[in-house]
């Protein structure tokens, strides 16, 4: 039982690091990134080369200290969204999700093929948790827990500030009224861009706390079920642009896909099937919530443009 | 090398199919359907399952019988009713509120994976095919080897882009989509029903899915993520046709397809030469993801502006 809470606490805060982060991106800014995926893949490989042992046939073996990892996983997810920001952020809104989505899709392929940056499909084993030679492999989980937690609420204050600043109220009034903020002489595109830059590197932050917590990761780590649907569930469901409910949603979420897993086991449904009724079941539920509740089960009120317009729910 | 671009010209006909039933929904509905690779998917495997009841039979020269044509227009009946069905309960809502575009990529994302999940559920994660053993392959010359059946799938797929111009540039219907697409309250006020039109495209856009997909199980073969790998293409296919133009998401099909298979041939041998070591045949995928991002940053509107391509 303390195993699971302790897998929690880590998995928890892994989503809710990406949940805090895409909530920027979508919730705040209102860009609907569909990397996510891709981002986390990138920054936990950027973190796992950056501070694993060396190994023949690939590159790695730098042997840094983590916080070192999470900086350059941070570095390289945000230079990838930046670039892709770059080319579709000034295009309308469709060009940017479907680019996207190629963008996530495109780097699972890298991975996939190139041996040299991860050994290919065979993933790289071995990753250490820091802490984990000082306390023991029976609360390492708990340690890396513990500080997986921190980073995230770190990352939260981090964000509540950036977001209650001047900075922040204009992410939100481009997301609320993209033209009367251009009017008032704001640069849409510089804005988007630096959100879908912070945005990216926690994500990528994300992916490589990911990394350190499994011990191992390959390409499949990373699919664009776990890392690109789930997140958007706990988005959706936290409702869009409030930190505290992304993070709510992301423990909630995860500990019900988790526990579905030991539920599942007492129905008459071959294991192999599982994965995919929870898939559906996630995807229905997504697809309801905004059938019929598109503000998210908590939602949010106008903040910015109240006063402007009639002070409707702001729509997810 | 000259059978490459063969295989280019059979791949660039299945994507034009799908990406065709993408650009209509496009063009009238104004969101880019994600979930288009996904309903291909399923169209054939529908087909896959009356397959199974109906017995296949046998026509001269091609591998496959009257049962893959009746399954076939079975599948297209039953995507069609699907894609309907989901039109009206998820999308219809939202026109009518005139809910945000995200509100259009989050649904159609969500379905995504719903319809993936079921395609799994039902049917396994195993590679299938409509005709069991070897098919019957010409060698020509060139290094070209060309089956019977690939042969029937781009005429084919020449016949239904044939079909569904006439359709769009010389029916009432037709024209009538192509009013509401540009104004949809002034085709409203002359007397075009935009209920009728959204139905319609949606029951095209259907039609031209399961075809797509079947034809794709014909050539190649069925595997649950199909779909989803050419998703990429199609859309390319879309963007640098031109939104809605259907000889030009036709050419702009063949050009993807070719340089699927010619360009990545070339790319090969080009960075063989140099020494680079890529293995180019993993890389299909990003080469379409490639050419849709130099589109989309050079010319949204698509490459066949002031040519005969244009409709």
């Amino acid at each position: 039982m303390t195993a699971y809470i302790a897998a929690l606490l880590c998995m928890g805060s892994v989503y809710a690091i990406i949940t805090l982060g895409y909530n920027l991106q979508w919730g705040y800014t209102g860009l609907f990134n569909l990397s996510i995926f891709g981002l986390a893949a990138a920054g936990g490989y950027t973190s796992v080369i950056i501070t694993g042992t060396s190994a023949a046939g690939r590159i790695g073996g730098f042997g840094l200290p983590f916080i070192f990892g999470l900086l350059g996983a941070a570095i390289v997810a945000g230079i990838i969204g930046g670039l892709i920001g770059m080319a579709t952020l000034h295009l309308e809104f469709g060009f940017f999700a479907i680019a996207t989505l190629g963008l996530g899709m495109t780097i699972q392929i890298i991975l996939k093929n190139e041996q040299w940056l991860g050994n290919g499909v065979w993933g790289i084993g071995g990753i250490s948790k820091p802490f984990s030679n000082i306390v023991g492999n029976n609360y390492a989980n708990w340690v890396y827990g513990i500080l997986a937690f921190l980073i995230m609420l770190l990352i939260y204050f981090l964000l509540e500030r950036v977001v209650k600043s001047p900075w922040g109220r204009i992410q939100m009034a481009i997301k609320e009224d993209e033209h009367l903020t251009e009017m008032l002489g704001k640069k849409i595109f510089s804005y988007r861009f630096q959100s879908l830059v912070l945005g990216s590197m926690i994500i990528g932050i994300g992916g490589a706390v990911f990394a350190h917590y499994q011990g191992y990761i390959n390409p499949l780590s990373y699919t664009d079920i776990m890392m690109c649907f789930l997140p958007l569930l706990m988005v959706v469901a936290g409702g869009s642009g409030n930190n505290k409910g992304s993070i709510v949603g992301a423990f909630v979420i995860w500990g019900a896909w988790s526990i579905s897993e030991l539920v599942a086991g007492y129905l008459p449904i071959r294991s192999c099937k599982i994965p995919h009724i929870r898939t559906l079941v996630v995807g229905i539920v997504i697809i309801s919530i905004l059938r019929w509740r598109p503000t998210g089960i908590i939602g949010r009120k106008r903040a910015v443009s109240s006063s402007a317009e009639k002070k409707d729910l702001i729509s997810t | 090398m000259l059978g490459s671009i063969v295989d280019g010209i059979i791949l660039g006909s299945i994507i034009t199919l799908g990406g065709l039933g993408i650009s209509y929904v496009l063009l009238i509905q104004n969101y880019f359907n994600f979930t288009g690779g996904t309903f291909f998917t399923l169209g054939a495997y529908i087909a896959f399952a009356f397959l199974s009841i109906i017995p296949m039979g046998s026509f001269p020269i091609v591998s496959f019988g009257p049962g893959l044509i009746l399954s076939l227009i079975l599948a297209m009946i039953v995507l069609a009713i699907i894609m309907t069905v989901v039109d009206k309960v998820l999308y219809s809502p939202l026109r009518h509120r005139n809910a945000p575009f995200m509100f259009f990529y989050l649904t159609a994302f969500g379905m995504l994976f719903v319809l993936r999940s079921i395609i799994y559920l039902i049917w396994g994660p195993q590679l299938k095919n409509y005709v069991s053993g070897v098919r019957k392959t010409y060698h020509l010359a060139g290094g070209i080897n060309i089956s019977p059946d690939e042969i029937f799938v781009v005429i084919a797929t020449v016949i239904i882009v044939a079909i569904v111009y006439y359709f769009q540039y010389y029916t009432k219907l037709g024209k009538g989509m192509l009013a509401t697409a540009n104004n949809g309250r002034l085709a409203e006020i002359s007397g075009i029903k935009n209920k009728n039109v959204h139905t319609t495209v949606t029951i095209i856009a259907g039609v031209l899915t399961a075809t797509a997909g079947v034809f794709y199980g014909l050539a190649i073969q069925l595997r649950p993520i199909m779909g989803f790998t050419l998703l990429m293409a199609m859309f390319f296919a879309v963007v640098c046709g031109g939104h809605g133009a259907i000889l030009g998401t036709f050419g702009a099909g063949l050009i993807i397809g070719i340089t699927q298979e010619f360009g990545s041939k070339i790319l090969q041998v080009i960075f063989d030469s140099i020494g680079v070591p890529i293995e180019m045949g993993g890389y299909k995928q990003v080469l379409a993801f490639l050419l849709l991002i130099i589109i989309i940053t050079t010319n949204t509107q698509g490459i066949f502006q002031g040519t005969f391509l244009e409709r």
